[in-house]
């Protein structure tokens, strides 16, 4: 599989002062799901705009399928991806939910006759058609992001980006965002999905986690893997996953021997 | 410290059509020396019902009781009566680390002191005195709190409510966007303000959070009031009905019960009880 | 807070909600003048004025602006009415030949009185017009409208497209910022600030720890939002299209006729000084 964005030996400084990203190298393929995660601090945000171009390295390179991304072209990989922010309401730029789904269409010279039908259309796969004419003092965090979802689909992008983009949300936007990534990730198979997290057990649903700590890569692996390490990411302020902490704790008192990574599967192997 | 809530019932924008009703009939009493947690979902009425407690809000009908002194439409409360009301109360609100505004830590966190007692004679001391139990020490004083990171801001906004020595301290979604380590020291630090003899009232989503540190939960939907009770009593029954999350040691459990295993869920609170139980149950 | 304050947009669909903004906008400027020309007699004046009043009543009951709420605004200027009716005793008007009273020097006349009616009648009507624009057209559309008006600017290098994107960004986010208003507000008055009733000196002080932190707050949202127009694509240099699209209509034509026609008809009494009231009453003020 060829790397739809490639990282090639990365510095990143804000006013030229402490380095907040160190010697980076990192290649995502084309449909992968990854999650970055560190502590406060980490870099992981710095990280995640960098590598749809919303920043630009002061050392190293960013690829785009191979292309080298600088300011003249970053155009190419600005209509290929989106970002999903923290804060729901920071990034609501329409009046009302159909002129916030337009906003990225304008921005792609869409003729505006043809805006309607793919705003409903979006607007519909995200589950806001009955939301179409409120504005967002109106909504709740989980359906402004899904609003802000609705906007970057319509655009068809190939890659998007969530930045801690469940942090604001209560238990229960925090349910129907994941479930509706989950579909996203379903529906568009070769959506390149990247989601920056302090929250462990979203980052257990990627294929790959790529650990941050002072701005330095630690671990780059499949979940279990990197969750194996259960001491090095304490010592990182990290703490593992709800599940697998529980697996550990079972197999430590030879309840079950070998870790089983779905709350089902789990409680039926205890119940044997 | 005394707190009654006597069918108390409040509404946005009364006899206008924007009319919200989001409080009916409340009756309750918060318990001394306890920390209770409040907990519904976000429009259930929560945040309203603390900010009666210190009258940011006056009950559209019925009493609210804080120390003998009454919250409600009848008695009008102004200048200094209104700083009696507030003095005892901490609030921290969410997103406190937006309330900063002074130019240096130690004058930010003396504002509360100086406003609610202009001649205390020794201000200085206790601010100095409640940034050491927030674990800042004096090499924060002359900092600008606009210079701080976010977690050192939080604590700067905690010890500027400390600092006016409130016997009740009010906690709207203190864990909100903070992973868990965060969260656990942040809570490991009320914990330990609880300890000096601070009541402790929690808003919280967080229901892992409600059954680790509460004493006492008040459920809340759609502005009534639900249950009240011990977080262990409530917590492993089927709260999804009143639009709660399950902690995931009992989601655990009610899997487990599911599947026809027999364990007593009254001694389960953590894995490491979990596991006993377990094991006691081979 | 939910008051219907001067501006706010009150989502009914009426037939004047329904109209072009445009329009809506030439219209207001068209009955602004007819209600400022000045005329011969007081009885003119004030048959004219009575004549606008009554179109304008007629306008705020098609587009259900209440005329309490216009009234309620009065609350704000009653200050300039005082202040006008004194100038008006003090300075009466040229002209004046009507006295009510008179001690020593000092000669109160009708027309003090007359004058200041005159003025604040205007300014009602002024209120009253500026108010069904506002409640009848959302702040988007009035952007739309006015950034119609100010294409030709163009020409001239000014940034048409980039003032009606910021302020339509400003006016997306007035209610983020009083929300975040109101948290600080409550923030602070639980720290002990009393805004309402304190001395000055703690009004000063309530005042700067709720301005800092919405500065702080607006930097941090601005840079949120610096990072959110570019991830969309936006590009202030580059073409975009526009989904809302503003539609001139025949009943619009026809509106903005008629508007004319009423303006024009002011301009011609004002232009011949035709005092049609004296004609029919010789003995009328």
């Amino acid at each position: 599989m060829k790397p739809i964005l490639k990282l090639e030996n990365v510095n990143y400084s804000y006013n030229n002062k402490v380095n907040v990203l160190t010697d980076i190298n990192l290649s995502i393929n084309s449909g992968e799901d990854v999650a970055i995660i560190g502590h406060n601090g980490s870099g992981k945000s710095t990280l995640g705009k960098l590598l749809i171009s919303l920043l630009k390295p002061k050392q190293g390179q960013l690829l785009f399928n191979g292309v080298v991304i600088d300011n003249k072209n970053d155009n190419l990989i600005r209509e290929k991806s989106g970002m999903v922010f923290q804060n729901p309401d920071n990034q609501f730029i329409g009046v009302t939910v159909k002129d916030d789904i337009a906003f990225g269409l304008e921005n792609k010279c869409v003729p505006h006759q043809d805006m309607d039908k793919i705003i409903n259309e979006y607007a519909a796969k995200m589950g806001v058609s009955h939301l179409l004419e409120k504005e967002p003092a109106n909504l709740s965090g989980g359906q402004k992001q899904r609003v802000a979802l609705a906007g970057i689909l319509a655009m068809l992008p190939d890659i998007i980006v969530f930045d801690e983009a469940l942090a604001m949300l209560d238990p229960r936007g925090k349910n129907d965002i994941t479930n509706l990534i989950q579909t996203i990730k379903k529906d568009n198979p070769h959506l390149t999905i990247i989601r920056i997290t302090h929250n462990l057990d979203e980052a257990f649903q990627s294929d790959k986690v790529i650990v941050l700590s002072k701005g330095k890569i630690v671990f780059n692996d499949t979940p279990i893997n990197v969750f194996k390490h259960e001491d090095e990411l304490k010592a990182l302020g990290l703490q593992t996953p709800f599940l697998i902490e529980l697996n550990q704790a079972l197999i430590k008192e030879g309840i079950i021997h070998q870790a089983i990574y779905s709350l089902d599967e789990l409680v039926k192997k205890i119940c044997k | 410290m005394q707190i009654k809530f006597d069918h108390v019932s409040f509404s946005y924008n009364p006899n206008t059509p924007f009319q919200v009703d989001a409080l009916k009939d409340i009756n309750l009493e918060f318990f001394e020396n306890n920390v209770t947690a409040i907990v519904g979902r976000t429009g259930s009425g929560k945040s309203t019902l603390t900010e009666l407690i210190n009258k940011l809000l006056t009950p559209t009908s019925g009493r609210v009781v804080v120390n003998n002194l009454v919250n409600d439409k009848k008695v009008k409360v102004k200048g200094k009566k209104m700083k009696a009301f507030r003095k005892d109360i901490g609030f921290l609100f969410q997103f406190s680390e937006h309330q900063l505004f002074e130019d240096s830590v130690i004058k930010d966190v003396m504002f509360g002191i100086k406003s609610y007692y202009p001649k205390h004679p020794n201000p200085l001391a206790l601010a100095k005195q409640s940034l050491s139990l927030v674990g800042l020490d004096e090499t924060f004083y002359e900092r600008s709190p606009f210079d701080l990171s976010g977690g050192e801001k939080k604590r700067v906004a905690i010890a500027g409510v400390l600092a006016y020595q409130p016997k009740v301290l009010i906690l709207d979604e203190p864990t909100a966007g903070l992973d868990n380590k965060g969260k656990k020291e942040i809570m490991d630090l009320f914990m330990k303000i609880h300890q000096t003899g601070v009541a402790i009232i929690l808003v919280s989503h967080d229901m892992d959070v409600v059954l680790e540190y509460a004493d006492q939960m008040v459920v809340i939907d759609n502005g009534e009031i639900e249950r009240i009770g011990k977080p262990k009593e409530i917590l492993k029954e089927d709260v999804e009905q009143y639009n709660l999350e399950t902690p995931n040691i009992y989601k655990v459990v009610h899997l487990l019960k599911r599947h026809g295993k027999k364990i007593d869920e009254n001694k389960i609170t953590d894995i490491a009880s979990l596991i006993k139980e377990l094991k006691n149950n081979g | 807070m939910d008051k219907n304050i001067l501006g706010k947009y009150v989502p009914y669909n009426t037939a004047i909600h329904r109209l072009d903004p445009r329009m809506k906008i030439l219209g207001m400027i068209m009955l602004i003048v007819s209600i400022f020309l000045s005329f011969g007699s007081w009885t003119l004046v004030f048959t004219l004025s009575g004549i606008n009043a009554s179109l304008i009543f007629i306008l705020m009951l098609i587009s259900k602006v209440r005329l309490r709420d216009l009234i309620y605004q009065l609350r704000s200027i009653w200050i300039l009415v005082i202040i006008l009716m004194i100038i008006n005793i003090f300075l009466p008007p040229i002209n004046s030949e009507h006295i009510i009273a008179e001690w020593g020097n000092f000669k109160l006349y009708a027309e003090s009185f007359l004058q200041s009616a005159k003025i604040i009648l205007r300014l009602l009507e002024m209120f009253g017009v500026a108010m069904i624009l506002t409640a009848t057209t959302t702040p988007q559309q009035l952007t739309y409208g006015f950034s119609f008006f100010i294409k030709p600017l163009k020409k001239i290098k000014f940034p048409v497209e980039e003032v009606a994107m910021t302020i339509s960004i400003a006016l997306r986010f007035i209610p983020t910022l009083l929300e975040e208003t109101d948290r600080i507000y409550k923030a602070q008055a639980s720290r002990g600030i009393d805004f309402k009733h304190g001395s000055i000196k703690d009004k000063f002080k309530g005042i700067i720890s709720l301005i800092i932190p919405l500065f702080v707050s607006s930097f941090a949202m601005s840079d949120d939002l610096a990072f959110a127009l570019e991830a969309r694509g936006y590009n202030p240099k580059a073409k975009r299209t526009q989904y809302r699209q503003l539609r001139w209509k025949m009943c619009d034509t026809i509106v903005l006729i008629l508007v004319i026609l009423y303006m024009a008809a002011f301009i011609t009494l004002f232009a011949m000084k035709f005092d049609f009231m004296k004609q029919i009453f010789p003995l009328s003020w």
